[in-house]
């Protein structure tokens, strides 16, 4: 008598159910990946525009932009805003008043407008942007910002790419240290942990960052190596507010000013990051 | 195919597989040059400093990123993973510097624009032009106190 059943035992299906998991375990960090790298490959591409962008700005003017009309009580006017007609957006720069302070009300209606290619996909918005219940006024977030030096952009020293009206403009003729070893324009973000709105209704309350494309300040369109690269937190005052961050895994992009997108790692000698980030400080700089 | 044994061998090799494939992955050193973590006590003028900052940067032949802490009632402390690199590194310690207005807005920023950033207590002697150098090792105490005179 033979009273076999087909099917399965308990261990069986437990084996099956267990390769199963692992393999489902295996495969969604492949899947997480693919999707960062994927996040990557834009925000790469959306510096690479604006490295183009900055090129045809210096086709027509024979100067590339300037980081920010920076003076008391100046306008503020962002080299993001002054390459907007290269970026197809001419409609919104015919909007923008070149006098008025960019951070004003008169041009709130361009500078509040999201641009995609001024946003990389990985950056994570930890607040919303603009925080008006926070008393912040009208401006949309941005992720990239021009590389002014390894000072502070608050300082009157400048020894990046792209500076400042009071020492600029530069052209392509003064970057002596190499386009292709020099950074044009790299990533920032709102990833600082302990920064905090100082005063308002969110006084005491994580404010993260302030990266604006609109508007041209330190820690908004424009950054150094000032402070501790890629850091998520401040740690000497606000140096770490104006110093280019990602929310890469690892790194920052940066486009250069030859127009080359590279990713520089967080463990970069420090030495080699500050002759990165100058025009023409001489420095030898041999593969990074 | 005949052996009775086969399919149960294919079963266990697969397992085998699939045992290792997710134990390897996690095999192979990190990036980067080896970091330290550090702590110690910073006092200016003999009393603790209340709040500040302190770096880690590399001289000489050391290569790697900075590192830095802030300093909160006299004492620091670095974890392993965002420690300073080990060999010899500059130290730069500074005091908080209270600004009176908030520079991260450009409506307040912009009226002050041109004025110097206020030092803080600690002076330039022990951070823009500061002598302070340390030595980190990659098996030692890495305990670095700097009692800082006031006075020269």
């Amino acid at each position: 008598m033979s009273l076999k059943r087909r099917g399965f035992t308990l261990i069986e299906l437990l084996v099956v159910i267990a390769i199963i998991a692992i393999l489902v375990s295996l495969l969604l960090p492949a899947v997480q990946q693919a999707r960062e790298a994927a996040r990557r490959t834009q925000c790469r591409n959306h510096l690479k525009q604006i490295g183009l962008a900055i090129h045809n700005y210096h086709e027509a003017f024979r100067t590339l932009p300037m980081a920010t009309h920076w003076a008391p009580n100046g306008t503020l006017y962002s080299a993001f805003t002054a390459i907007l007609p290269y970026q197809e957006q001419n409609p919104l720069y015919a909007r923008y008043d070149a006098d008025a302070p960019s951070y004003g009300t008169l041009n709130e209606n361009v500078i509040g407008q999201r641009i995609p290619v001024y946003l990389c996909p990985s950056m994570v918005l930890r607040r919303p942007v603009p925080d008006t219940a926070c008393g912040e006024r009208e401006r949309a977030p941005g992720s990239y910002a021009v590389c002014t030096g390894t000072r502070s952009g608050f300082g009157r020293v400048h020894d990046g790419a792209i500076v400042p009206h009071s020492v600029g403009p530069t052209r392509f003729r003064d970057i002596r240290d190499g386009t292709s070893s020099t950074f044009l324009a790299g990533e920032i973000d709102y990833g600082l942990e302990n920064f905090t709105w100082s005063s308002g209704p969110c006084r005491g309350a994580p404010k993260y960052g302030t990266a604006v494309w609109g508007i041209g300040h330190p820690g908004m369109s424009m950054a150094a190596t000032v402070g501790l690269f890629n850091s998520d937190r401040l740690v000497n005052g606000f140096a770490e507010y104006e110093t280019f961050r990602s929310d890469h895994p690892g790194g920052v992009h940066f486009v250069m000013v030859d127009g080359a997108v590279r990713f520089v790692s967080e463990v970069i000698d420090d030495r080699l990051l500050d002759a990165l980030a100058t025009r023409a400080g001489e420095e030898l700089v041999s593969g990074f | 195919m005949d052996d009775p044994r086969e399919p149960r061998r294919f079963i266990r090799r697969t397992a085998w597989c699939a045992v290792l494939a997710t134990i390897l992955p996690g095999c192979g050193g990190t990036d980067g040059p080896e970091r330290v973590a550090v702590d110690g006590e910073v006092t200016f003028g003999g009393r603790p400093v209340a709040r500040g900052s302190i770096l880690f940067i590399p001289i000489d032949d050391t290569r790697g990123p900075r590192a830095g802490a802030v300093v909160e009632d006299g004492r620091y402390r670095l974890p392993k993973d965002r420690g300073p690199v080990i060999g010899r590194l500059r130290v730069e310690i500074r005091a908080e510097r209270e600004l009176g207005y908030d520079i991260t807005e450009p409506t307040e920023s912009v009226k002050h624009i041109g004025e110097p950033l206020p030092q803080g207590e600690i002076p330039p002697r022990y951070n823009d032009r500061s002598t302070l150098v340390v030595e980190t090792t990659a098996d030692g105490e890495n305990s670095f106190d700097f009692h800082l005179p006031a006075e020269r």
